[in-house]
């Protein structure tokens, strides 16, 4: 007889799937970048219509662009990338670690079509 | 004869020398060989030469005090190198940097992730949760649980279900009826009993008894499934504490709508829940109508610190017809309808209570101390002084088992009563029990909690990292324990009056509601600004809910505390008069990087801006140059969570943006 095993399937329920590095990122993107990108990412946070041009919509933005771009624009902000000054360098507050957990919740958050 | 002993000599000969054979070719044909043969080979490509790994041996951390031999490294080659990343188990790196904090020579594997360390197969270490294997490995997504052994604190850092646990473990208060290590000289968790029969109406006291949950959906206090009888002696117990000279009640008429409005200046909600809505730092008001006496809450707001002295909220300065008025407000708009259906689930005795008269006419005098007596016992035999003070009940031994080493507790001991289908760990006990406490046994003493998933799951945690394991004192993390900062005299009185602490840090302690530590205010704030600021609080940055009340402070008051505060909070670090460092072309420098960086996204300066930070246009009058300079170079230094980034300016540009923002003053200075 398979025998239950609730607190481990507590555990895993409870991170919704997310694996620890994914866990670590989300509460780091809640902290620093919710605030103009929204709780899901799309672009529609609380500072979000303060904001010309709107902040980007990271569902869509991450599905396309590869790896090295988003951490350089995490890390030395959309400037550093031709757009406008508004998403700040976060390179110096958020350790490389961090960034790269940032990025993997990222991918999570990509809605496949 | 002969002929048979000579068969026995040759048959006993070959199968001896066979066995040796067998045990020569046991010995080379080890599993732990084979992957260190394997790693030979699979460091060539990963390394490009062959790894340390000649000659072929067992390799064993012997940990003397902790009375452990790990021998874990010699399948596991690859855990302190970070080149082998990307490889298969089992010579895969450890991920993290957790090898360079705790450095495997000085800890070895299984402090961490249990299991028999000294076993050199992947069976016998048990990897997987071996049935009867008195040590088996903790299960990946629960290693952070060993943090615990060593890292006695609440807050364990990359351990955060720990850490939350362990922050449930205080809020709950667990500690009132069962022994937890750390917390035995704690204060307890609820507030005393004392007088409580001035405070409450008989009606809502029943009701909470019966099941908290139904007056407060978030209510702290769990479950006792009392029964009735229970409950009505319980409650005449409770109700017989009363202050002896009587309330000294104010007199007069309120106002509803200058109450209301007095409610509103003085930003109850900060702290205070109304529905759900606003601060968790004190208890919900959305019903608090149908719970307090009135005469007990204009008694109350004339002096908080009457019934508890310990309690979190400060002194208003409030006139005796403002407090009349609050009052007036309060109990009209704090009702809840729902209370009037409650009645048909009520005592008894209740029934009888049509004209709201107080029990006692309806009962004798010897019965009334019969059901006192009754109620004495149940409050002691339910462990309620656990987390309630109560004169007249002396100090008891703690009512629930000991929880010192309940991650250690064997799998045998643990009584599962009627539940078969669950595997039986420590782990599963513990949450299984904390989510009903009546499932294992219907006549458990243990009341039921109301707690979330999340706490179920947090609080598993933290009581698992509990274990009967020594830890040498020097491999112990745990920070100094900070005397409290408690100033005295003058500034004393007026800090504790208006319990800045209950929001503010201040020098390591206090409250973490207000995300402004007050360590250096003197040296962050100009002391004109302060002294307005006190006397009336507004929202510096509109993106926050709670917000300082007004205390009313009197002049003298807020002089004093701005003079004491911009005398004595100061941080040397933080120059004073930063002023005279500025050039003539920094103010212009600073405005082009103000735009250069994009701070408008987050700030208003002008017309426009974020609605993140505080707005920025008349900062020259609240901030000093200096502390603009120090924040800008390293925001985190002062406020490690905060949003603003690390542009990593140079000292140039720091102090050509301190410039600039020096002189956004307002223009127009009439009162």
């Amino acid at each position: 007889m398979e025998l239950e095993n609730p607190f481990i399937e507590a555990v895993e329920r409870i991170d919704g799937g997310l694996n620890t590095m994914q866990v670590k990122g989300k509460k780091l993107y809640k902290q620093y970048c919710s605030i103009c990108h929204g709780e899901g990412g799309k672009g529609d946070g609380f500072n979000a219509f303060n904001l010309n041009p709107r902040p980007a919509d990271l569902t869509k933005v991450c599905k396309v662009r590869e790896d090295k771009y988003i951490i350089k624009v995490v890390t030395d902000g959309t400037k550093a990338v031709g757009k406008s000054s508004f998403c700040p360098p976060y390179g110096k507050t958020i350790q490389s670690e961090g960034i790269n957990a940032i990025i993997s919740y990222l991918k999570t958050l990509v809605i496949e079509n | 004869m002969d002929r048979n002993l000579r068969w026995m000599f040759a048959v006993l000969g070959i199968f001896s020398i066979g066995t040796f054979y067998l045990v020569l070719r046991s010995e080379y044909t080890q599993e732990w060989e084979k992957y260190q043969r394997e790693f030979e080979f699979a460091s060539q490509g990963i390394i490009g030469g062959i790894a340390k790994s000649k000659p072929k041996e067992i390799k064993q951390i012997v940990l003397d005090k902790f009375k452990r031999i790990d021998r874990c490294m010699t399948c596991h080659l690859g855990i302190n190198n970070v080149k082998f990343e990307c490889s298969e188990q089992p010579f895969k790196s450890h991920s993290g940097q957790y090898l360079v904090w705790h450095p495997i020579e000085k800890y070895g594997c299984t402090i961490c992730h249990e299991g028999q360390g000294l076993a050199t197969n992947y069976e016998d270490a048990a990897h997987n949760q071996i049935p009867h294997w008195v040590n088996t490995m903790i299960p990946a997504g629960l290693t952070q649980i060993s943090c615990g052994k060593c890292h006695l604190d609440k807050t364990v850092p990359y351990a955060s279900l720990l850490s939350d646990g362990r922050k449930a473990l205080e809020r709950y208060g667990c500690y009132g009826c069962h022994e937890v290590q750390r917390y035995s000289e704690k204060l307890k968790p609820a507030l005393s009993l004392d007088r409580l029969g001035d405070k409450v109406e008989r009606k809502w006291l029943v009701k909470w008894l019966k099941n908290p949950g139904d007056y407060l959906e978030k209510a702290k206090m769990p479950r006792f499934s009392l029964s009735q009888d229970e409950i009505v002696a319980l409650t005449e117990f409770l109700l017989s504490s009363r202050d002896k000279g009587g309330l000294n009640i104010v007199e007069g008429e309120g106002d509803y709508d200058r109450g209301r409005g007095l409610f509103r200046q003085s930003r109850c909600i900060s702290c205070h829940s109304i529905n759900g809505k606003g601060g968790a730092l004190a208890p919900e008001l959305g019903n608090i109508a149908s719970k307090v006496k009135k005469e007990w809450l204009l008694l109350y707001l004339k002096d908080v610190r009457h019934y508890q002295p310990r309690i979190k909220m400060l002194q208003y300065n409030f006139t005796e017809q403002e407090i009349l008025d609050i009052t007036e407000y309060m109990m009209g708009e704090f009702y809840s309808e729902d209370d009037a259906t409650e009645d048909e689930d009520a005592v008894g005795e209740e029934e009888e209570d049509v004209e709201g008269e107080p029990i006692e006419t309806n009962v004798s005098e010897s019965a009334l101390k019969e059901l006192i007596r009754n109620g004495k016992e149940i409050f002691i035999k339910y462990g309620c002084f656990g987390c309630h003070d109560r004169t007249g009940v002396e100090m008891q031994a703690k009512v629930g088992p000991e929880l010192k080493a309940i991650g250690s507790k064997a799998k045998e001991q643990l009584e599962f009563g009627n539940v078969e289908d669950v595997k039986r760990s420590i782990e599963n006990y513990i949450f299984l029990k904390i989510k009903d406490t009546r499932l294992f046994d219907d006549n458990a003493k243990m009341p039921q909690f109301n707690l979330s998933d999340e706490d179920l799951i947090n609080l598993t945690f933290a009581l698992l990292s509990y274990t009967k394991e020594e830890i040498p004192l020097n491999y112990r993390v745990t920070a100094k324990r900070k005397t409290k900062f408690n100033p005295q005299g003058q500034f004393g009185l007026l800090f504790r009056k208006y319990r800045c602490y209950s929001c503010h840090e201040v020098f390591g302690s206090g409250g973490e509601l207000s995300t402004a530590p007050l360590d250096m205010t003197g040296s962050q704030l100009k002391k004109e600004w302060l002294l307005e600021y006190l006397k009336k609080p507004y929202a510096v940055r509109p993106n926050v809910i709670p917000r300082m009340p007004r205390f009313r402070m009197t002049n003298d008051e807020a002089m004093y505390m701005t003079d004491y505060i911009s005398a004595v909070f100061v941080d040397d670090s933080i120059p004073d008069d930063f002023e005279r460092h500025f050039l003539p072309d920094d103010i212009d420098k600073g405005k082009n990087l103000f735009e250069e960086k994009g701070c408008i996204s987050c700030h208003i300066l002008g017309k426009g801006g974020g609605y993140v930070g505080p707005q920025l246009n008349a900062v020259g009058d609240r901030l000093k140059s200096g502390w603009i300079f120090k924040w800008l170079l390293n925001p985190q230094l002062y406020k490690p969570d905060t949003i603003e980034p690390n542009h990593g300016f140079s000292e140039d540009e720091a102090r050509a943006l301190s410039a600039y923002l020096s002189s956004m003053k307002q223009v127009d200075k009439s009162p």
